[in-house]
């Protein structure tokens, strides 16, 4: 075993330089992929935080009276398409406002009324739609649908439904991504073991003659591939980790990949290492 | 031990080697006399079946090398004995680990590699040499190397291109009292060569090759 590995090693350096252009193109992909990971996380995240907040909130007029409001309500879940409507009205809402903003809310409530007209706090209606089955399009639709509600004084999207599909957007780009990634990750690191390959063809061609069994060289190409797929992925993953901590102002509050992200993209690389030296095994040697 | 019937091999439009037929048996000697070009070469690769003939049938170690696969041949090429005419070492491994190549490749245990290539070393009298690479070695050592590495599997065949190539007489004769010692143990040689003197001095059976037929 011990020979084997010595001879698999030999076998990662009779590529020459070319491993450490391998290595740099896997690095390459590896920060590529790892930036589309971090975008679908930072989504998700954001997603996830604001899972429990509605998709749409419609603002009565002042003028409402609540049991008005609440007729509103069991019409609205009347459409199919809605999940669920919560009615708050304006005592909610100004107690709301005093808690949040304290003695400020009472100042607030008057000075809007003074200046303005309207009270800051009225009465809403916290609308929930099942995002998953629906399209942005559609979401827009109800919001003007809702709207056309007397009651109704305006009608405002969270950015929840935004954010939808965004993640949408997201996954999409990540499959199209990881698979452009495995394509060329795949041809890298396939060239590299095949010029390998190339330059120890007199010694294979010798091992041969001489009674090499098939499987003799399977390690030396497996371990090439795991190297450069290992190798290449920490590599990438490094430069990346250093650009973002130079770049830490302009970023804010973005994190790095988390540990298990980081071992599924280098385990995914060195697989992606293996399954090539596997195949190029059964080519060439 | 080897039987060659009717064999035919061109390369491209080039015959080489026209209904060549011709059998030796188990514990000869044999040498292959004949002219450069002549096919030697071509009928030694077509018997470890480096080559495929293009008609006839050859059977070596009982094996007939038509129903050879990709799995059966390595076996049957662990029972012969190859020394090439440009001894084909891995020049970037030393004397040692030239030797201990085909045992590595048979799966040898590694004490027993190390007891066998100690052996072989000392019998050729390349011990001194063992950390030296091929090329740092003199041309008869080379050979030396070149047999050793041939035999050290214990083969039942050994088949030799033109192992004295290049050599004057006393050296020549040195190689041959090796393989003879060999062909004493039970091993079947048989050597190719363009030095018919050379064959008759030995005083073994001679097959002479020329034109691309047997004579």
């Amino acid at each position: 075993m011990r020979y084997r590995l010595k001879n698999a090693i030999s076998h990662i350096a009779c590529a020459g330089t070319a491993n450490l252009i391998g290595i740099i193109g896997v690095g390459f992909i590896t920060a590529l992929l790892t930036t589309l990971l971090l975008n679908h996380s930072l989504i998700l995240k954001q997603s996830e935080f604001k899972r429990h907040s509605p998709t749409l909130v419609a603002f009565l007029k002042d003028t409402v009276e609540e049991a008005h409001g609440r007729t509103l309500v069991s019409q609205l879940e009347k459409n199919g398409q809605i999940l669920a409507v919560d009615y708050t009205s304006k005592a909610d809402k100004l107690a709301r406002g005093e808690a949040e903003f304290q003695d400020l809310g009472v100042l607030i409530k008057e000075a809007f009324a003074e200046t303005q007209g309207v009270n800051p706090f009225p009465a809403s209606l916290n609308i929930y739609v099942d995002e998953e089955l629906i399209t942005r399009k559609a979401l827009e639709h109800i919001a003007l649908e809702i709207k056309t509600h007397h009651e109704i004084e305006d009608v405002m999207l969270t950015g929840q439904g935004q954010l939808k599909d965004r993640l949408r957007d997201s996954e999409r780009t990540m499959l199209v991504g990881t698979a452009i990634a495995i394509v060329v990750a795949w041809f890298i690191i396939g060239s590299i073991i095949k010029r390998a390959t190339v330059t120890r063809s007199e010694e294979i061609y010798l091992m041969k003659l001489i009674g090499m069994f098939r499987n003799y060289l399977l390690l030396s190409f497996v371990v090439q591939g795991l190297f450069l797929g290992g190798l290449g992925a920490l590599c990438g993953l490094g430069c990346f980790y250093t650009m973002m901590y130079v770049f830490q102002s302009q970023l804010g509050g973005v994190h790095f990949l988390t540990i298990y992200q980081i071992i599924l993209v280098v385990a995914a690389q060195m697989l992606i290492g293996a399954l090539v030296g596997l195949t190029t095994h059964r080519k060439y040697a | 031990m080897i039987q060659v019937h009717q064999v035919s091999y061109s390369y491209n439009e080039l015959s080489v080697l026209e209904q060549v037929s011709l059998r030796v048996e188990r514990g000869e000697f044999v040498f292959l006399v004949g002219p450069s070009g002549s096919g030697k070469t071509t009928l030694l690769r077509l018997l470890y079946a480096d080559l495929m003939p293009i008609t006839g049938d050859l059977s070596v170690i009982g094996q007939k090398l038509a129903k050879l696969d990709k799995i059966s041949l390595p076996y049957f090429r662990q029972k012969i004995g190859l020394v090439f005419q440009d001894f084909k070492f891995l020049q970037d491994k030393t004397v040692r680990e030239n030797l201990a190549l085909p045992q590595r490749l048979a799966g040898t245990p590694s004490k027993s590699v190390k007891e066998n290539v100690n052996r072989f070393l000392h019998q050729m009298g390349l011990s001194h040499h063992q950390h030296a690479l091929p090329t740092e070695i003199s041309s008869n050592e080379r050979r030396r190397l070149a047999i050793a590495r041939a035999v050290i599997n214990n083969p039942v065949l050994l088949l030799a291109d033109a192992p004295t190539e290049g050599l004057d007489l006393r050296l020549s004769l040195e190689v041959m009292a090796l393989l003879d010692a060999l062909n004493f143990q039970g091993m079947t040689v048989f050597v190719t060569t363009t030095d018919r003197q050379l064959a008759e001095k030995c005083n073994k059976r001679i097959i002479e090759l020329r034109d691309g037929g047997i004579h």
